[in-house]
């Protein structure tokens, strides 16, 4: 396709609708962070830098992203594995399956972990009633997780899966035919093919993993909230928006480095090469 | 032609109460005020009370939005297009604004033309619209029959074991701090912010879960997950009443006052003064308080209800006496080096 | 080896249905809280549902404003992905940067920076705004997997197509599309539920509308009764009937066209 026409056509409806509603708001926010009541300042990037809080909640928040998004990868690669293999009726049952918690609403799930793992919930009194002493689960970083995890996992296996129907079955076959084991099949032909898929979802993950809010504010300790929470204090109560826009533009600009960086590791590499960060 | 006479209401109205009065019979049947309050369960309530009957008595409309926030009051009067004819809003959000010069100043000659509301709820840019008490609750089956009597007990991890909780905020538990530490109820302000945090230091390994939200500091009491939290009054009694075994203590309590107040450049901020009067309907206030034990200063409300129930308001007379009122100046001034303070010790 | 993935995959749907299965006792309660087991049953916050018409429009608005941003995002970041993939052209990595950084910012800024832009336009408490405000959210989830699926494609098919005759559209049309698919199925489920369950955003630009996320915030400042659950396994119960119902359809279309085709033969 080397037509520009068509491709200004193409791109042109979303590019207006995150032009203006994405790009041109975003950027008077976040001018925020060098343009104050009198004009430019670098008040809040020397606040950032030196507010130990938010370098540690920064780190945090990645170290947290990344966990979470390998723990669904490897959680979720299995299953879309096995849903690949089913027939289309059976998997178009088990996709539902799979899809229902998204039902409801994220700030009720956060609720009903609260009464599933606290100090006197479900898996305490089922420990209690074998005779075992109680655990702190609720308000650690692990409960934070398994909530997360909980959260994203559908969307890793969803995309994993999406990834898999693309693979032309034949392939395998041929494989086999030409004298490869099951193992041989799975490790040369199908994941190479399905990594790509599976990186996906695992970027999709750690990108919102990035951006979570409710769950590590209810069900985390006070050492466990992530940078979208400091920055809504900041928003909310401190009504800090230089300081807001200077965390946001910080979180934006690694997040996007981490990407490049992924990009530059795979390159060459087709199997990666869906990573949607351009080519 | 409706915008011009909108126009004309922007241009000093609350000053021109009078010729405002005087356009609105003719403007109102189009008139609608937007009125921001929490939303949630209780906007239908405060529908049926006070903004169904506004509507009908006076032709203006009303429509309710949600939530409080101070952030979108801060956008709305800085972009000039202000969306909200009358918020509500809580006590440092209040000085806050009032000092930025967000809000606009309250005709009082309009909404209490017999002056019989007390000093207390009268602001130069809000009234109050509700009061409500920050104390501690704790469960009455985890310390052998004693109860804790004070925020002194409340610190006290031997004699009243088990974790605890208290709201991530600074504003309130550096107040209890003191108190916790024997400073006397008349001597909290200016709060000593260093001593606050000294005692804070002692508490901080016994409190796993710092609430965000009312919902939850109920919810922690009734789970068993702490023994004893801050919490707004309110939620309490109908645990009790369900027969959970909780209950709170007045003794310490902060006393906060939640305001309503116009948005500078509201688009009808005489309508939504006449709204104000009408929220200051003393038998449709004491319904409410009925339904949400928060009562305003509405002069006749507390004589329609009954004294055993005034009795477990926060502002019933042996109640307030053993509280402090929340000092809300003060927080406006210091709130953000203290919130800046509070982060550090807190999150790292 | 099948049986084992079989038992795994029971184990992780049990996990991620775990919250719904103790969501059902729990909005059966008759207390004013949630606790879990209930001590006695009731229907009750059921019916409190149905008596609050907030809860019932705030439900209406949410698949309103959820269809409506899917559509939107599907439509608009297909078409996107399809230039990303195909065209080469100057500052395609920034833009596709900027397609999925929506994903990445976190939502309170946006919302903010929306709320800000809204005010000037007047398009605070416009449902239409609010839909394309969830759209943009929504996008990048379209542009990832959509060209993620098309970059795997053998493009030698529609090439194939094309020598055979077909219009560049056409061979695109009956080549490429079917091929993704599944790739737009899932994307248009991802972005379904980003809009369905968007809080932060529409806290500050809808005004005094109110989508489910934000019905339960707004009561969630004071309490959270057993509304809340009865919601949630009532939506579960509405998809699982609402399935039900389109494979009973489908099963009849086909006997229907199982039918003709051998009375044809």
């Amino acid at each position: 396709m080397k037509n520009r026409p068509t491709t200004l056509l193409l791109l042109l409806p979303a590019a207006l609708l995150v032009g203006l509603l994405f790009v041109l708001p975003i950027l008077g926010v976040l001018s925020l962070s060098v343009y104050g009541d009198s004009g430019f300042t670098l008040g809040p990037i020397r606040e950032l830098v030196g507010s130990r809080v938010s370098l540690v909640v920064l780190e945090r928040t990645f170290w947290q992203a990344l966990t979470v998004s390998v723990i669904c990868v490897v959680l979720g690669y299995p299953a879309a594995f096995f849903m690949s293999g089913l027939s289309t009726k059976l998997r178009a049952y088990l996709v539902y399956l799979i899809l229902l918690p998204f039902w409801i609403s994220i700030l009720v799930r956060t609720y009903t972990w609260i009464i599933i793992l606290g100090r006197e919930g479900i898996i305490n009194r089922t420990l209690a009633a074998f005779g075992f002493s109680p655990v702190q689960i609720l308000y650690t970083d692990l409960a934070v997780r398994i909530a997360m995890v909980q959260i994203l996992l559908p969307i890793v296996v969803l995309t994993c899966l999406a990834s898999m129907l693309d693979i032309d079955k034949g392939l395998v076959k041929t494989a086999r035919s030409l004298g490869a084991t099951p193992t041989q099949a799975f490790v040369k032909v199908f994941l190479p093919l399905s990594l790509s898929g599976a990186a996906t979802g695992g970027i999709i993950c750690f990108i919102l993993c990035l951006g979570f809010y409710v769950t590590p504010a209810l069900l985390g300790g006070r050492r466990s909230i992530l940078i979208s929470n400091l920055i809504d204090i900041q928003v909310h109560q401190s009504l800090n928006w230089g300081f807001a826009a200077a965390l946001a533009t910080a979180l934006l600009i690694i997040t996007l480095a981490c990407l490049a960086l992924f990009r530059l590791l795979t390159r060459g590499r087709t199997e990666f090469s869906s990573l949607g960060v351009g080519r | 032609m409706v915008n011009l006479t909108r126009r004309t209401f922007n241009v000093g109205a609350s000053s021109l109460v009078l010729a405002g009065l005087g356009a609105r019979s003719a403007a109102a049947q189009d008139v609608t005020i937007v009125v921001n309050g929490s939303g949630g369960s209780l906007a239908e309530v405060i529908k049926k009370l006070f903004e169904d009957p506004f509507t009908k008595a006076t032709g203006i409309k009303v429509r309710a939005t949600a939530p409080v926030s101070l952030p979108k009051l801060k956008a709305m009067v800085e972009s000039g297009n202000v969306e909200w004819d009358l918020t509500e809003l809580n006590g440092d959000d209040v000085a806050r604004a009032s000092e930025a010069g967000w809000l606009e100043p309250i005709d009082y000659a309009l909404i209490d033309p017999n002056n019989v509301l007390p000093e207390m709820a009268k602001l130069r840019d809000a009234v109050v619209r509700a009061s409500y008490s920050t104390v501690f609750g704790y469960r009455t089956d985890r310390f052998g029959g004693k109860a804790p009597k004070s925020w002194a007990d409340f610190w006290d991890v031997k004699n009243f074991p088990g974790p605890r909780s208290l709201e991530n905020s600074p504003k309130g538990n550096l107040e209890f701090a003191l108190l916790a530490a024997g400073v006397p109820l008349d001597k909290i302000y200016p709060i000593d912010v260093d001593k606050a945090f000294a005692k804070l230091d002692e508490l901080k390994d016994h409190i796993p879960v710092w609430w965000e939200n009312g919902a939850q500091h109920v919810q922690l009491l009734v789970d068993g997950e702490v023994n004893m939290t801050s919490c707004w009054n309110g939620r309490i009694s109908p645990l009790k009443k369900e027969g959970k075994p909780v209950d709170i203590s007045w003794n310490g309590g902060a006393l906060m006052l939640s305001y309503l107040g116009i948005p500078k450049g509201a688009k009808h901020p005489t309508e939504a003064q006449l709204f104000l009067k009408y929220r200051m309907d003393p038998k449709a206030s004491a319904e409410f308080v009925k339904i949400i034990p928060y009562p305003g200063f509405v002069p006749g409300m507390m004589e329609l209800l009954e004294p055993e129930f005034v009795a477990t308001l926060p502002t019933a007379p042996q109640n307030a006496a053993v509280q402090f009122r929340f000092d809300s100046g003060w927080w406006a001034q210091n709130l953000d080096k203290v919130q800046k303070r509070w982060n550090d010790w807190l999150l790292i | 080896m099948r049986a084992v993935l079989a038992v795994y995959f029971t184990v992780l749907v049990l996990f991620l249905i775990l919250p719904l299965i103790f969501l059902v006792p729990i909005s059966l309660t008759e207390s004013q809280f949630l606790e879990f087991p209930p001590q006695t049953l009731s229907l009750r916050w059921y019916s409190a549902f149905f008596d609050d018409p907030t809860w019932i429009n705030a439900a209406l608005l949410s698949f309103r404003v959820g269809i409506g941003a899917t559509f939107i995002s599907l439509t608009v970041g297909t078409l996107a992905a399809i230039a990303l993939v195909r065209a080469e052209f100057f500052g395609k990595t920034a833009l596709t940067a900027i397609f999925i950084a929506p994903l990445i910012l976190p939502t309170v800024i946006l919302a903010l920076a929306l709320y800000i832009v809204f005010l000037r336009f007047r398009l605070v408490d416009n449902v239409l705004a609010l839909t394309a405000a969830h759209s943009v959210v929504a996008i990048p989830y379209v542009v990832m997997l959509v060209s993620g699926s098309l970059r795997r494609f053998d493009i030698t098919l529609e090439r194939a197509a094309r020598v055979l005759g077909a219009s560049p559209i056409k061979a695109f049309m009956l080549v490429t599309l079917p091929y993704l698919v599944p790739s737009m199925f899932a994307a248009s489920i991802l972005a379904f539920f980003a809009s369905f369950d968007e809080l932060i955003i529409t806290l500050f630009v809808s005004g005094g509308a109110q989508t489910l996320p934000v019905r339960i915030w707004n009561d969630l400042g004071l309490k959270i009764d057993p509304t809340v659950p009865a919601v949630a396994v009532m939506l579960t119960l509405l998809s699982v009937s609402g399935m039900g119902i389109g494979e009973l359809i489908r099963r009849r279309n086909e006997r229907r066209y199982n039918t003709i085709t051998s009375a044809e033969v």
